[in-house]
């Protein structure tokens, strides 16, 4: 039996400087993936090329047992690819609904001349679709933001926004890239809370991004440790917490006994 | 032969002045992150201030050096007043802003030397260098191109080893670093701007001379075929355009001589898109230009 | 009294007037704009007609620049094209004026696709230059053939209504007559007609803002990396952008050229496509409505302008084309940096005092 998503010895660099060094990750069908690492790691290297912003140079991707290899990054989003960006990349000027209605867009049949003219099918649709954004709306408590353009929300609210219309895709597999980050404690504690329902209610596949050790270990089932683009430990979380090669190279050994207690 | 060669004179008289032009648009893009489509106005404040200077009696290096610090001024004050409060703004704001700086200039120029065309005398006269056989080359066109090479040679050095172009470095690198430094960014944008406008006034006083009698129009004409010359070279890349501008010259002059017969009705006139023909073709190839730098996209 | 109905389902939430204020302005509108060429002097009827013009030029160029965030320096190239075929196919074969907008628009799109495949790759100053090369090259191929641009530079538009209609019978469009109970003269009559195009162009990009397919040509605007990592085909968007746009250029190219009944090469030059864009910014980037305003503000003020200029110091000295050109140079410059949102957020502004009025924030 193969895992959902496969991460096959894949290799990048960038003018030299090696992002990804043969990673391989497998990960179950409704888990909570964590990926770890320090900064410069290659963690968003990794999610860049299962989104198919990057291609690899070397190695392979399978999601559900397809190739993601010769595949553009909106036809990897059209099998059920999310992704929450890092540093937030929402449409700036566009209202949180259809900041939510653009995740929607790979589900719309209606051809182009039927939106321009407004026929009867277009307007069926897009009120379908909106049915299905006011639950993502009521789900993530974003409803008095409906109308609201995205660039003057604050920053834990966009976050919320984009987890949003990430899952306005009906993903099967949703990468979180550093959700929490730069959000204060209770904002911390609400996504985190969010990912745990998102995992119970839906049973997407989520790989999570994170480098804080403690918060990404709590949440997750399992995950990897990456560091200077190689993996170098993979387990549950306790078996991560750990392994003395995790310890050296990302807490720094002056500190391990702290990040075992 | 002989045609060869003055064609290949004229390509590099002409080249050196898209060069000239080309040169002060990238320092500029680079510098504030405008396309200043007011440079052709620039080069017209030259050629024109140049009529008058001379009129006025002074020597020819001496009208000449005044009529681009007067280019330069110009250029400083619209970086000053105009551009730098839009520091920030969408691309489509800075473009029509300094389209229409340019129609404001313009009409400033039309008020002050009216709308009769005009003439700057040659200190060569006609005097001409006989090269082989029947080619000659006027002293003119050679000066020409002596004078944009040996500007363009101290524009690069002062870029390389004065404070002032270290700081023109620093500037169009990171402005808020820059600025966290103690570089004067203020200062530093309206020395580039200046810069860009003595080399614009430069090239607006050869181009006017490559007509017995020039008018608004000459200058601009210059001005806009240059554009192709930034685009190919690179808009970040002063190196780049430099380059592509004595290319481009060339290729312009010897385009429509070898190719033009053989296009029919589209041949006739050809110069007049020809550079824009080339920067098409050559952006299918390399959409960054020659030397300019891919952006790297990051999410 | 609440400010606005409560809205119970989401097909009122789409609505393009969905309360009673909305459909009160729709009303007062209409009656102005119906009732416009009857009230007013012939020379502000051509206004009127010009504003048409430039509200569909303007529409078609916000599809481009304001939607998709595509800037383009061409769009005198697609007007021109547009009013080209428009008295091309006239002179050749006397196709009726309701078949050459279209077909101006369709020549307009084969060459703004072809522009499109080529500008995928390009972005922002890079795409500005292409388009302005674009513009010199389709005017560089017009004036080459004189079969297409007319010998002497210019060329007649005849206006047809139906096919195989002999010049004798053309001539009874540019007539005064009677249609029931109306009577209207030439001016009137495309008054009209250009209304109908311009209402259903605006309705039509109206409609692609609040369907999926004007959300993906902003969502490329605003993120385009991100955009195709949420599954929109930003190819797909920006072709379906050059085409829409370069349609309705091409349409409002043919409806210049019928109003103008001459059309030359060098009228589309770079100061038209810089206009087009001085109106969408005027009015107000990524909106309808900006568009509209922006191109109704632009040619009003322009004939404003006309009447004013001379009589000023310095500016009365320059030559006439000059004149409005400079008032309006200061005019846009003036706007951007006070008012960075143009006009709709001058209304945004209005908007926010009347709903918190008595107070002042």
């Amino acid at each position: 039996m193969t895992a959902f998503l496969e991460v096959d010895a894949i290799g990048l660099s960038f003018a030299g400087v090696r992002a990804l060094d043969g990673v391989s990750l497998a990960v179950e069908r409704g888990a909570l993936f964590a990926v770890i690492g320090p900064n410069g790691a290659g963690k968003t290297s990794l999610f860049n090329c299962i989104s198919g912003v990057y291609r690899p140079q070397a190695g392979r991707l399978a999601l559900d047992g397809r190739d993601l290899g010769p595949l553009r990054p909106h036809e990897i989003a059209g099998l059920g690819v999310a992704r929450m960006f890092q540093n937030t990349a929402l449409f700036e000027n566009m209202t949180v609904l259809d900041n939510l209605l653009v995740g929607r867009n790979h589900l719309y049949r209606s051809a182009f001349w039927s939106n321009l003219l407004w026929l009867p099918s277009t307007r069926r649709e897009e009120v379908a679709h909106r049915r299905r954004v006011e639950e993502i709306v009521d789900f993530l408590h974003l409803e008095r933001y409906r109308a609201t353009p995205v660039q003057i929300l604050p920053y834990g609210v966009r976050k919320r926004v984009e987890l949003g219309r990430a899952l306005c895709m009906e993903p099967r597999l949703l990468l979180l890239d550093e959700p929490t980050a730069g959000l204060n404690q209770e904002e911390t504690e609400d996504m985190a809370r969010y990912l745990l329902d998102i995992k119970a209610e839906l049973g997407t596949t989520q790989i999570l991004i994170e480098h804080e050790l403690r918060f990404v270990l709590d949440l997750a089932d399992r995950g990897a440790v990456l560091d200077f683009g190689r993996k170098i430990a993979e387990g549950t979380p306790d078996e991560v917490r750990v392994d003395p090669r995790v310890v050296e190279a990302y807490i720094g050994t002056a500190r391990a006994d702290e990040a075992a207690s | 032969m002989t045609d060869v060669i003055m064609l290949a004179a004229a390509g590099l008289s002409l080249g050196a002045m898209y060069a000239l032009v080309a040169l002060g648009f990238s320092v500029i893009y680079r510098a504030s992150r405008v396309f200043n489509f007011a440079h052709g106005e620039l080069l017209g404040i030259g050629a024109f201030s140049m009529t008058s200077l001379l009129a006025a009696g002074l020597p020819w290096p001496a009208a000449l050096a005044v009529a681009m610090t007067l280019a330069g001024l110009i250029a400083a004050g619209v970086e000053r007043a105009v551009v730098r409060p839009m520091i920030g703004r969408p691309v489509f704001v800075t473009i029509i802003l300094t389209l229409f700086v340019a129609l404001l200039l313009r009409a400033l120029m039309i008020v002050i030397w009216g709308v009769q065309p005009r003439a700057i005398e040659s200190p060569f006269g006609e005097a001409e260098l006989a090269v082989s056989g029947d080619a000659a080359i006027s002293y003119q066109t050679l000066a020409q191109i002596g004078v944009a090479v040996l500007a363009m040679a101290a524009f690069f050095a002062l870029l390389k080893y004065s404070r002032l172009g270290i700081g023109m470095r620093a500037t169009s690198t990171d402005q808020e670093v820059a600025q966290a430094l103690g570089i004067p960014v203020g200062r530093v944008l309206g020395a580039t701007w200046f810069l860009a406008g003595m080399l614009a006034g430069l090239a607006g006083v050869f181009a006017a001379m490559k007509h017995a009698m020039f008018g608004h129009e000459s200058t601009l004409i210059i001005a806009f075929r240059a554009f192709p010359a930034v685009i190919v070279g690179g808009l970040t890349s002063p190196v780049g355009t430099v380059i592509a501008g004595f290319l481009l010259g060339l290729l312009e002059i010897f385009a429509p001589v070898y190719l033009g017969p053989h296009l029919g009705g589209f041949g006739h006139n050809l110069q007049n898109v020809f550079p824009y023909v080339i920067m098409i073709l050559f952006l299918m190839v390399r959409p960054y230009g020659l030397l300019g730098q891919r952006d790297v996209e990051r999410l | 009294m609440p400010t606005r109905k409560l809205v119970t389902r989401y097909e009122d939430d789409l609505r393009l007037f969905p309360d009673l204020w909305h459909k009160v302005g729709l009303g007062l509108g209409l009656a102005i704009v119906l009732l416009f060429p009857f009230w007013v002097s012939a020379s502000w009827l051509t206004v009127g007609n010009h504003a048409l013009v430039a509200i569909v030029g303007a529409v078609g160029l916000m599809v481009l620049t304001g939607f998709a965030g595509q800037i383009s320096l061409g769009h005198a190239a697609f007007l021109a094209i547009g009013a080209f075929t428009t008295a091309v196919l006239g002179e050749r074969w006397q196709v009726p004026f309701w078949l050459c907008l279209p077909a101006g628009g369709a020549v307009a799109t084969a060459v703004g696709v072809a522009a499109g495949l080529f500008a995928l790759r390009l972005r922002g100053l890079y795409l500005a230059i292409v388009t302005l090369g674009l513009l010199y090259l389709v005017a560089h191929t017009l004036e080459s053939y004189p079969s297409l641009s007319g010998t002497g530079g210019a060329k007649s538009v005849g206006m047809y209504v139906t096919f195989g209609q002999s010049p004798a019978e053309m001539r009874d469009v540019y007539e005064k007559m009677a249609y029931g109970p109306v009577i209207l003269d030439w001016d009137q009559k495309l008054y009209f007609i250009f209304l109908v195009v311009a209402v259903l162009v605006a309705w039509a990009a109206r409609n692609l803002t609040r369907s999926n397919a004007g959300r993906t040509m902003m969502a490329v605007r605003d993120q385009d990396l991100a955009a195709a990592a949420l599954g929109v085909n930003p190819v797909r968007a920006k072709l379906l952008a050059f085409a829409t746009s370069s349609f309705i250029a091409g349409v409002a190219g043919g409806m210049f050229a019928l109003q103008q009944r001459t059309v030359t090469v060098e009228y589309f030059n770079l100061q038209i496509s810089v206009e087009y864009v001085a109106m969408i910014v005027l009015g107000g980037i990524g909106t309808v409505w900006g568009a509209v305003a922006g191109a109704v503000a632009f040619v009003i003020l322009g004939k404003l302008m006309q009447t004013l200029a001379p009589s000023l110091p310095y500016i009365g000295q320059l030559p006439t084309g000059l004149q409005t050109a400079v008032l309006f140079s200061i005019l846009v410059i003036v706007v951007l940096v006070i008012e960075p949102l143009g006009l709709f957020g001058l209304w945004l502004r209005v908007k926010r005092y009347f709903l918190a009025w008595p107070f002042r924030y």
